[in-house]
């Protein structure tokens, strides 16, 4: 964000456009005005005046009684008569004659709805007030009232001799338009769009009085283009920075610090050049421009330490490095107010030089902003002119010769940064779509500054010093149509070719959209949670941190790791819920996952979670808690979408899980995913009350099924229904506990009998009538023959099969 | 005979009386079951006289048919009572809530993206998604963002524990995937989530957004500005202005922001749109040439549009949502909002 005050860019740019217009203009160009400030807060009735007399104020101590003279036509020195000036009351301590001071008059409207009146102040009338800044809402606190200085023309009001109804724009400028970080750049720019006056100011050059001069030696050219610098000795300690200066500075954002250093400030803002004062009697010889040494170390302005990098330029004397090149001074050699000669430095380094140096060291400054972006290469000299010209003006003192050095490689350097371009009418036509007129091609380039020579229906360009975004035909043809207007460009609406979506990403983004649309029907909401995750929740659910993945640079220390699983997310939002009194809630999250395995697995999943009952609060059913066969069925559901056929439930251990109700699905051998009851230890750490339930399968491993067009076809393929009648026969039997009902299913597939069409399981029972350790099933097998009627004998047959299989293989008894 | 007629009426008179569809069987039964009067009467009949009999079975048979009649009409009145009691007794409160389960919801960037998607597929763009930890090359370098370019400090980079590994800043780096496995021409649109230092009330350190890309022989600034002004329409279901304004982009080159008259207040200016207006919804430009070149196409040959956008950004506009960070936090008042 920078801030330009607009009094100081109409002093460059002659416009007839108020600031609307202007915010309109540069924001439609690309340069993107955020917001207008008032410099000021909003008050009236103030003017200059001047401390003709105080006397005590004969009922009061600490109260004066002021004679202020208010009217410009009445020379302060002299004295006024009784009608020019007025009595007025101050309570301040610093008040004393020959002030000027800024009056509050009677009608005066001050910050906060202060209205100023004639009133009486212990029997003395007073005829206004003088007031302090804060009082004008200028300042959050001051010593007494403000005292102008003696140059503030009397009776003059006050917003007109501060220019307070200046405003500030806040431009938020792309990193490409360096030239625009300064008052000259941002005006030269407005006057390019407008094609308004563009106005540099005249300076007189200034008188070399000093023979002191420094040699700088340029070690590297790369680096750094140009080096100018001069002596300006026997300045003044005791000077004070102009108000005018002061209110600049502080209408730019910069805290004015002493003279010399404002100065070099003021004309960065001003024309976005950096510069930099060295405290010459602390400079011991010649300078040199370098890279820096490993481990050299350098103690910066604000007083810290810092090791240098061998990636740095620096500017060293015989003693060692004394600046951080185009980034920040060192603090042996810094403006004290001690200070009585300087060096002033005045350089142009390599953008790519600087560029993320600051950053290295943790440091933001203007000056490497805006080394950074690319500093006018030209520029140098007169910036250099005008920063001697202010010191001599403020602080006094005699200039020395100018001390240039440029850097060898100076012509290689700028053919690559002002390389000319070729724009052919051809180019243009096909980049932009639309007939731009090439009448206005050669006028908006020779605005913005660039060189063009125009041929046949092609131009050749070269663009500005100050340029250094313009490398490519498409740069230009952005800056022709960015001054053109994109409001210009006719919106055409493209003819396009068939694209019927295919393949298998299609496939596949389809198969989670049904698997998401199927969730949402089956009640659960869908979560988005960070994939950054709190470590020592991740511990809790047994993720190896061996296995983890860190974020570097985290916003938080529970925002750290990146998520092995999805439940980490899942159960921090339950928890959430939960302490909203949300006691029963179904979400599911689908998305990458990220683990070391040891390459780094990016891995998409699916995970659910259903915590507490088996549906929401009703009056036909007790509340019931939620249990492994609710979200089993859900995760068979979710299978169906993607249509897998050979998906097994194995009863297995996680970490994380109940050890006695979870399961790993296996799609194969290949492992897809886990179901089942969060262990109390995991809730706990979560803080996580009732039972809660998760599922996780892997996403991909899923849509391989949809993605297998082999399988899909096979799962699509229409199997004739039979028209025989259907024979059910029920079968109980008697297994021992450790068998499982997967396995007693399977025994029964395996017999031969294939007219076996259905086989449910509709009953399991454990508890009197039945041996300890065992359990009872019933099942009902349905029987069809696709074509004939089966016989009795036949389905008794089977029956007796699938009976002696079942005694055999799993020692199961009849229960007839 | 009078005395049977007798009997009639007062038969008649029971049965209108009965009440109970169980009395009425009984009074069947007496009157005309195998013990019943009549039929007692119709065995007796025998017994007179020959030249009585025909008149007196006569009578008797009619007197048994009327019975019959009066006992069916009662009949069918007593089963229509019956049945209106039993339907009576099992009247139900129809305002008691259906048997519901849980009722799901789709999250709103969830449905805001397919929303987004929509358009973009039935235009033909191909859906790409691609890894969200990303190597510097295709978040950053191969999209004309050199090393310690400052437009790297555009986008503040989470890395990871991982030697050249980055969370992804933008889905751009599908983009490149895309261009470097395909052949062009080719339209696509790289969904999905991306990440950046930054939290606060308007941040989010992760968030989603919707990139397109389309590389052909001939596509130009003017289709850009056509084919996003359109979908700004569709997606905001209204016929709003549309602005480009000049911006800049590593890797479009020209580059434009796009902003949409502010959907709440029609450009009046009101909070949504910091009192401008406008509100920018898009980033978008041509595909810089070096990008292209990247990609091993020769940016002579093949011209690129791109566009992106931030999911959270539309959902919030078109649902309303204030506080961007609600969406990260799951809570069922929220979600079941949608």
């Amino acid at each position: 964000m920078i801030k330009i005050s607009e009094a100081w860019l109409r002093e460059w740019c002659d416009t007839p456009l108020d600031t609307a217009a202007i915010v309109q203009t540069l924001t439609m160009a690309g340069l993107e005005i955020d917001g207008v400030e008032a410099v000021a807060p909003a008050f009236s009735g103030v003017v200059v005046g001047y401390v003709h007399q105080v006397a005590a104020h004969p009922n009061a101590d600490r109260l004066q009684v002021c004679q202020v003279q208010i009217h410009a036509d009445v020379s302060p020195e002299k004295d006024a008569s009784p009608e020019k000036t007025v009595t007025i009351v101050c309570g301040a301590p610093n008040v004393a004659v020959g002030q000027r001071v800024a009056v509050a008059l009677p009608g005066a409207l001050l910050p906060n709805d202060f209205a100023i009146a004639e009133r009486a102040v212990r029997k003395v009338s007073s005829f206004g007030m003088l007031c302090s800044q804060v009082e004008l809402g200028l300042a959050q606190s001051s010593e007494g009232i403000w005292v102008l200085p003696v140059d503030a023309p009397i009776g003059m009001d006050l917003r007109v001799y501060m220019q307070y109804d200046d405003q500030v724009l806040l431009g938020d400028f792309t990193p490409n338009r360096g030239d625009c970080l300064s008052v000259k750049g941002l005006a030269r720019e407005l006057a390019a769009l407008g094609n308004h006056a563009f106005q540099i100011p005249t300076r007189k050059t200034i008188a070399v009085t000093s023979a002191q001069k420094i040699n700088v030696v340029l070690q590297s050219p790369q680096a750094c283009w140009h080096y100018y610098g001069r002596v300006i000795d026997k300045i003044n300690p005791s000077a004070i920075t102009p108000l005018w200066m002061q209110e600049k500075l502080r209408r730019s954002g910069v805290r004015s610090v002493n003279p010399v250093v404002d100065v070099t400030n003021y004309v960065l803002l001003e024309y976005g050049q950096p510069l930099h004062a060295f405290d010459l009697s602390q400079l011991q010889g010649d300078l040199q421009v370098r890279q820096a040494h490993a481990d050299e170390k350098l103690t910066l302005l604000d007083n810290v330490e810092i090791k240098l990098k061998a990636s740095s330029l620096v500017i060293a004397d015989n003693t060692g490095v004394i600046a951080l090149a185009g980034i920040m001074g060192g603090f042996s050699t810094r403006v004290t107010e001690s200070t009585t000669q300087i060096f002033l430095e005045c350089a142009c380094f390599a953008p790519r030089v600087i560029a993320g140096q600051a950053r290295l060291y943790g440091l933001q400054t203007d000056a490497a902003h805006r080394f950074e972006r690319g500093v006018d290469i030209e520029g140098q000299l007169s910036a250099l002119e005008y920063a001697t010209a202010l010191l001599l003006q403020i602080v006094g003192g005699d200039a020395g010769p100018i001390t240039q050095v440029n850097s060898s490689e100076l012509n290689t350097i700028a053919d690559a940064q002002r390389n000319c371009i070729e724009l052919t009418a051809e180019r243009l036509r096909r980049v932009l779509g639309f007939d731009f007129p090439l009448e206005q091609v050669e006028p908006i380039l020779m605005r913005l500054g660039f060189t063009v020579d125009t041929k046949q229906n092609a131009w050749q360009v070269t663009p500005p010093s100050f340029r250094f975004d313009i490398q490519r035909d498409v740069d230009l043809i952005e800056e022709l149509v960015r001054v053109y207007g994109y409001d210009q460009v006719p919106a055409n609406l493209p003819a396009l070719t068939l694209q019927p979506p295919r393949g298998e990403q299609w496939l596949a983004s389809q198969g989670l959209q049904q698997a998401h649309g199927l969730l949402v029907d089956l009640g659960y909401s869908e979560a988005m949670t960070y994939s950054f995750v709190d470590p020592q929740l991740q511990s809790a659910l047994s993720v190896a941190d061996n296995a983890v993945i860190n974020v570097v640079n985290p916003i938080s220390a529970d925002l750290s790791q990146m998520r092995g699983n999805l439940w980490v997310g899942l159960l921090q939002a339950v928890e959430r819920n939960q302490k909203r009194q949300v006691e029963s809630l179904k979400l599911f999250e689908s998305g990458l996952t990220f683990l070391r395995a040891p390459e780094l697995l990016q891995q998409s999943r699916i995970a659910g979670v259903w915590a507490g009952y088996l549906a929401p609060l009703n009056w036909h059913q007790k509340p019931t808690v939620v249990d492994f066969f609710a979200i089993k069925a859900d995760v068979e559901r979710l299978l169906l979408v993607f249509a897998l056929t050979n998906v097994s439930w194995q009863k297995a251990e996680h970490p994380a899980l109940h050890p006695g109700q979870s399961a790993q699905l296996l799609l194969g051998n290949q492992p897809l995913g886990w179901v089942g009851q969060v262990h109390p230890a995991v809730l706990k750490a979560f803080d996580l009350q009732g039972n809660v339930y998760v599922f996780e399968l892997d996403l991909s491993l899923l849509v391989a099924g949809k993605t297998d067009l082999e399988l899909q076809a096979a799962s699509k393929r229409f199997v004739e229904v039979s028209r025989f009648p259907e024979i059910r026969r029920d079968l109980a039997i008697c297994v021992a506990n450790a068998i499982s009902v997967a396995e007693v299913m399977q025994s029964i597939n395996r017999t031969k009998v294939s007219f076996l069409r259905d086989l449910q399981l509709f009953d399991v029972y454990q508890g009197p009538g039945i041996a300890d350790g065992h359990k009872s099933l019933a099942l009902a097998l349905r029987f069809q023959h696709p074509e004939r009627t089966l016989t009795e004998v036949e389905v008794e047959a089977a029956m007796a099969e699938i009976k002696n299989q079942l005694i055999t293989q799993l020692q199961a008894t009849l229960r007839e | 005979m009078s005395e049977l007629a007798a009997h009639l009426s007062d038969w008649q008179r029971q049965i209108e009386r009965c009440q109970v569809l169980a009395e009425l069987e009984q009074l069947r039964v007496d009157w005309l079951g195998k013990k019943g009067v009549l039929t007692e009467q119709l065995k007796q009949l025998g017994q007179l006289p020959a030249e009585q009999r025909p008149a007196q079975g006569a009578l008797i048979n009619e007197v048994k048919q009327q019975l019959q009649d009066s006992l069916q009409q009662r009949k069918l009145q007593l089963e229509a009572i019956e049945l209106q009691q039993h339907l009576a007794s099992e009247s139900i409160d129809v305002t008691l809530p259906g048997r519901q389960g849980f009722i799901g919801h789709a999250h709103p960037i969830r449905q805001t993206l397919e929303r987004i998607q929509e358009f973009f597929l039935q235009a033909g763009f191909a859906l790409r998604t691609g890894p969200e930890i990303e190597n510097t090359f295709n978040n950053f370098s191969a999209l004309n963002i050199p090393e310690h370019h400052p437009a790297r400090a555009m986008h503040d980079t989470f890395y990871v524990d991982l030697p050249d590994q980055l969370l992804r800043t933008h889905t751009s780096p599908v983009q490149i995937r895309t261009m470097l496995s395909e052949a062009p021409p080719l339209r696509c649109i790289c969904p999905g989530r991306v990440y950046r230092c930054d939290s606060d009330l308007t941040h989010t350190p992760m968030f989603h957004q919707v990139e397109g890309l389309w590389v052909d022989r001939q596509v130009s600034f003017a289709d850009l500005k056509g084919l996003l002004t359109e979908f700004l329409r569709w997606f905001f279901e209204v016929d709003l202005p549309v602005r480009l304004r000049p911006s800049y982009f590593p890797f479009t080159e020209p580059s434009a922001e796009v902003d949409l008259q502010c959907v709440h207040c029609r450009g009046k200016g009101c909070r949504v749109c910091s009192h401008t207006g406008w509100l920018e919804v898009l980033g978008c430009g041509m595909v810089h040439p070096h990008v292209l070149t990247a990609c091993n196409l020769d940016p002579q040959q093949w011209s690129g549009l791109a566009f992106g956008l931030g999911v959270e950004r539309f959902a919030m506009l078109y649902y309303g949502v204030t506080d961007l960070r609600q969406f990260f936090n799951n809570e069922m008042p929220f979600l079941a909002q949608f």
